[in-house]
């Protein structure tokens, strides 16, 4: 096929301009793939400075975990568990005079559940909360906080609102939530265990 | 055809040409299809025009163009030149000037391929005539398809009145005879020729006997190279037909457009070689670097979870949280007389202590206290003005966030 001057011409523009135009498209996607590789080389070395950490600290972890698992309060099922924290919260409340005036479970799996927190098992620390409202004089509330809260008993106070009653500014009431953290075990006598951080 | 060595022949326009090749066994000479190289080996090849010359001397009367195109043709059909169908398209009348009231004309037959057994009569016409320019009343004689070829000029340049091959392959003096006798018969006949020079063209003998033959002749000598590389007349030449000359020029047109698209590609895949190249190393790194990971993900997951489950428990464990805690040093901030606290509220992470003083300053004084407690180091405070009551006293309310505990429950 024989092309005149013309034709060659047009040829020749039609071909500039399509292999400009494919010069374009290549470098964008060039462009957008070259800016994919760094975020994904961010992610890489983002997991790399985890795990050299991680690994850095492996042993202290391993026996961090170790030690948790075998210090918390073991418990044969969920339900003794949340019966122990009522009646702990309850005679140490009769044991300092602290008035409760409502007590709700939240169950964990439904409500109140951390984000972070990793799901129980053998291996892995359980958890629910409890809500309390009581009364009492600032010294008396104290006490019962300081009792509950011992660290071998792994409770923890999420939320605590306390303000003074409107009629005896003597008297506080308190609603507090009380996380309780706890094991399943198939020996509940397992859950004495001695601290050391 | 030129030579730049005597085994290599210079195609002047790949185009133009047929090539033909000898065959071992037979020693003939037979198409082998095209090559598109402008150089190739003398020993085995030859290279035949695609136009080929059929000459044919006449005296015609004036006349218009038109008139001498069909008494020339006449003249061609009545020596045996049979045209086809396909010859008239391909058919050029070259005309000389008037010279003595008459007109040199010759024909010019575009008959595309050459059959081989016509190649094999080579000496009935002149493959290569075409091709070269001629002086002014001589004769060229150059070697070709095995044998030599001669051709005659009359006082027009480059206007070649007779060519044939030669029946000698040596300048001797047989040859130097049969030339003689040829440009008798040329007389003869009418044809205008008065050779005075002759033009050997590449290797022809050694220069002595070069030398012997022009000197037997008593023609003048002169040795010239084959026509230049780009070949045969100039483009203006009244000898090369228009067609030829629109053609050859559309080709190169063609070859330089060939040329420019293959370089802009060539450009183009090398700059995007070199544009992606450094990311293909990178995503081979990357790759290799996941895949490290991805083999201690498992090792990785459980001290990952074990460092998960101690962060959680750090707000059992650690009593500088506990509630308690920050309540008393809360109170302990309390002055004497003068602030009472109305509101205590605490997260994981944050604090909330609201109350009233008996004048802003304390209040003001107390938020300070709060804020500056080595106790409650790590916060970032949030402390707006205190506000007036309508006693004279004034409230406050001060918050503190901790950054530094991880997210809980």
């Amino acid at each position: 096929m024989s092309l005149s001057n013309r034709e060659e011409k047009l040829a020749l523009g039609v071909f500039v301009v399509l292999a400009l135009g494919a010069l374009s498209l290549a470098t964008s996607r060039v462009r957008v793939w070259r800016a994919t590789l760094w975020e994904q080389e961010a992610t890489v070395e983002s997991r790399e400075v985890e795990a050299r950490e991680l690994q850095n600290g492996g042993e202290l972890w391993e026996e961090r975990r170790r030690w948790v698992m075998e210090s918390l309060p073991g418990y044969a099922n969920d339900g003794d568990a949340r019966s122990g924290l009522v009646s702990a919260v309850q005679e140490a409340a009769k044991a300092h005079s602290v008035t409760l005036q409502s007590q709700k479970l939240i169950d964990p799996d439904t409500e109140g559940k951390p984000e972070e927190a990793p799901e129980g098992g053998a291996d892995r620390p359980n958890g629910f909360a409890l809500v309390v409202t009581a009364t009492g004089n600032l010294k008396d509330v104290t006490l019962w906080w300081q009792e509950l809260l011992q660290p071998e008993h792994f409770r923890q106070i999420n939320f605590l609102k306390m303000i003074p009653e409107d009629d005896n500014s003597e008297v506080l009431r308190c609603s507090v939530e009380i996380w309780q953290w706890y094991r399943l075990s198939s020996d509940s006598s397992e859950g004495n265990p001695s601290i050391a951080p | 055809m030129s030579s730049t060595s005597p085994s290599k022949l210079v195609l002047p326009g790949p185009e133009d040409w047929s090539h033909y090749r000898r065959t071992a066994r037979r020693g003939e000479w037979s198409q082998a299809g095209a090559r598109d190289k402008r150089v190739i080996d003398a020993e085995t090849w030859i290279a035949l025009p695609n136009v080929q010359f059929e000459f044919l001397f006449a005296r015609l009367p004036s006349g218009t163009p038109a008139e001498r195109q069909e008494m020339l043709k006449l003249e061609m059909e009545s020596r045996g030149w049979q045209p086809d169908a396909r010859d008239q398209g391909r058919t050029a009348w070259l005309m000389a000037p008037e010279e003595a009231g008459h007109v040199l004309c010759a024909a010019v037959c575009w008959p595309g391929q050459l059959p081989s057994d016509e190649f094999a009569r080579a000496g009935c016409f002149s493959p290569s005539a075409w091709a070269y320019g001629y002086r002014p009343n001589s004769v060229t004689i150059w070697r070709e398809a095995g044998r030599l070829t001669a051709v005659w000029c009359g006082a027009l340049a480059n206007f070649p009145l007779h060519c044939q091959g030669l029946s000698r392959e040596v300048l001797d003096d047989e040859l130097a005879e049969e030339l003689r006798m040829v440009e008798l018969s040329l007389r003869l006949s009418g044809v205008p020729v008065r050779t005075t020079g002759l033009v050997l063209r590449g290797e022809l003998g050694d220069p002595s006997s070069r030398h012997g033959f022009a000197r037997a002749l008593g023609w003048t000598e002169s040795i010239e190279q084959l026509v230049p590389s780009d070949g045969g007349f100039d483009l203006s030449s009244t000898l090369v037909p228009p067609p030829a000359a629109e053609y050859r020029r559309r080709v190169r047109n063609q070859a330089r457009l060939r040329g420019f698209v293959f370089f802009a590609l060539a450009v183009m895949g090398v700059g995007g070689f070199l544009m992606i190249q450094p990311a293909l190393s990178k995503q081979k790194e990357l790759r290799t670097r996941g895949a490290g990971l991805d083999q201690i993900e498992p090792e990785l997951s459980r001290l990952r979870s074990a460092r998960q489950a101690w962060n959680l428990l750090q707000p059992a464990l650690n009593p500088n949280r506990y509630p308690q805690e920050l309540l008393l040093r809360c109170v302990n901030e309390i002055p004497a007389e003068g602030v009472r606290v109305t509101q205590f509220e605490c997260t994981l992470n944050s604090l909330l202590v609201a109350g009233e003083a008996s004048t802003p300053q304390l209040a003001i004084q107390f938020q300070n206290r709060l804020q500056q407690a080595v106790t409650l180091t790590g916060a970032v405070w949030d402390a707006p003005s205190p506000g007036f009551q309508q006693d004279g006293r004034a409230s406050f309310q001060i918050q503190a966030t901790f950054q530094d505990v991880p997210k809980q429950p």
